[in-house]
């Protein structure tokens, strides 16, 4: 399978599975490139479209399937797609990411059935609202955090660091644990996707740095969680003022195209969430 | 809320909404080890919590600093997502039993040993509260206590403010 460039595209095991373009919050630190690149997300592939992706990508040795979007929930298929995939392979891991404000008790009960783990973000307390555009509160995040625990359903909790809610990254990290959280995944907010339109949230090395030595030293919190240390994709061209600003002795190779890949919402794959090179539709995949 | 949670979540739910209302830090929530329960395995039927604790029974020798896993995957960052960070299982097994905290919430300026001696510092180019509490050996949130500051007001700090620190670490 050839790609735009040329190159051969190996299809991963690991999948993210972008289903649709459609989201109810406006992240200024999402990682979603489709305004710069906007054939990524023409259309939303329809029910019977995704049911074949997902039929090739099963048949060819993908077990790891990620769900999102956009926000994954907006698409009224979502329970139909989950449930085929399971049906499809038993045995395959399969996850969901959501924003977490279509989350309800029957969604989480689905996802228990079909053994779906469930990943969130808490991008802030106060900063909750400039942090999403959403009116809405993180009250509802811990909410189904401590719901799913009840449930004896895990949720890992997705914290990323920016200028807004520098100041109380220390209390989102706790909020997270204290709900109830299964595992806690940090770091700071990339410069890439829509947090190059907005570079002003994006924090330096050393204020990432300052962040985790805060969370060291907190009680122990009785939750796993790890930090990600990667601040600039590696597989797109930076400014050299922002290579400065983001640090290159300790950077972290990008893991793309060789342990996940993408399929967006108009059924292109590409190996990062980041970039567009060697995209390819799924169709000249097969 | 979408979300019918037992009492013991509830009370859980009140008590860091609380914490975050009063302005005491969570990590004083988070000293007391058992309250964080962990993951899905933990079984919460005596949860009894009811109030914040203070925040610098966080600084219990006994405690031991957060370790990251380590071997857990890299983000997939902006919607920051990984594939890799659920346990095999999906379960976190093992965490203890959430024991009953009795007693009520003092106010948070009565929780914290603050220094009696204090000393004013001037904030320069790169400084953040945390940094300058580290600087003087102390706390963020006696820092904070001290200056009567906020988050959001520490978040805010500019070069050439006054800080109050303590004395005996002062600059």
């Amino acid at each position: 399978m050839a790609s735009d460039s040329g190159a051969r595209v190996k299809l991963p095991g690991r999948l993210i599975l972008e289903v649709t373009r459609k989201c109810n919050f406006h992240c200024p630190f999402c990682y979603c490139v489709w305004h710069e690149f906007p054939e990524l997300a023409r259309r939303d592939l329809s029910t019977r479209e995704w049911m074949r992706i997902l039929d090739f990508i099963l048949a060819n040795g993908a077990d790891d399937l990620l769900f999102t979007g956009g926000e994954a929930l907006m698409r009224r298929d979502i329970r139909e797609l989950i449930a085929y995939a399971r049906r499809r392979a038993p045995k395959s891991r399969l996850a969901i990411f959501t924003n977490g404000a279509r989350m309800n008790e029957d969604f989480l009960r689905f996802f228990r059935r079909h053994k779906v783990f469930i990943s969130t973000s808490l991008p802030g307390l106060a900063a909750y609202p400039a942090m999403t555009g959403s009116r809405r509160s993180f009250k509802r995040i811990l909410a189904m955090i401590a719901r799913a625990k009840e449930l004896k359903w895990p949720v890992s909790v997705s914290l990323t660091a920016t200028s807004a809610n520098f100041h109380e990254f220390a209390d989102m990290f706790c909020a997270a644990a204290l709900a109830g959280a299964a595992s806690i995944q940090a770091g700071a907010a990339m410069l890439a996707g829509q947090a190059r339109l907005h570079p002003e949230i994006t924090i330096s090395r050393a204020e990432w740095d300052e962040l985790k030595q805060r969370i060291r030293e907190l009680p122990d919190l009785k939750v796993s969680y790890n930090f990600c240390d990667e601040m600039l994709c590696e597989c797109r061209e930076h400014r050299p003022e922002d290579l400065a600003a983001f640090g290159r002795p300790d950077r972290k190779p990008c893991q793309a195209g060789e342990r996940f890949g993408v399929i967006g919402p108009s059924g292109y794959f590409r190996n990062c969430m980041h970039t567009v090179e060697n995209r390819v539709h799924w169709r000249e995949l097969a | 809320m979408k979300y019918h949670l037992n009492e013991s979540s509830q009370k859980r739910q009140k008590a860091i909404l609380d914490a975050l209302k009063t302005g005491v830090p969570l990590a004083g929530l988070l000293a007391v080890t058992a309250l964080t329960g962990g993951g899905c395995g933990s079984s919460d039927s005596t949860v009894g919590i009811t109030a914040p604790v203070p925040a610098e029974s966080a600084k219990a020798p006994a405690q031991q600093p957060n370790r990251p896993n380590e071997n857990q995957e890299p983000a997939l960052r902006g919607k920051p997502v990984t594939m890799g960070e659920i346990p095999a299982n999906g379960i976190n097994e093992g965490k203890p039993d959430i024991p009953p905290l009795p007693g009520a919430p003092l106010p948070p300026e009565r929780q914290l040993e603050l220094p009696t001696q204090t000393a004013v510092y001037r904030a320069v180019k790169g400084d953040t509260m945390w940094k300058i509490a580290k600087a003087h050996n102390t706390t963020l949130d006696v820092l904070l206590a001290l200056n009567r500051m906020s988050r959001e007001q520490a978040a805010k700090i500019i070069v050439g403010q006054e800080i109050i620190v303590p004395a005996e670490h002062g600059k």
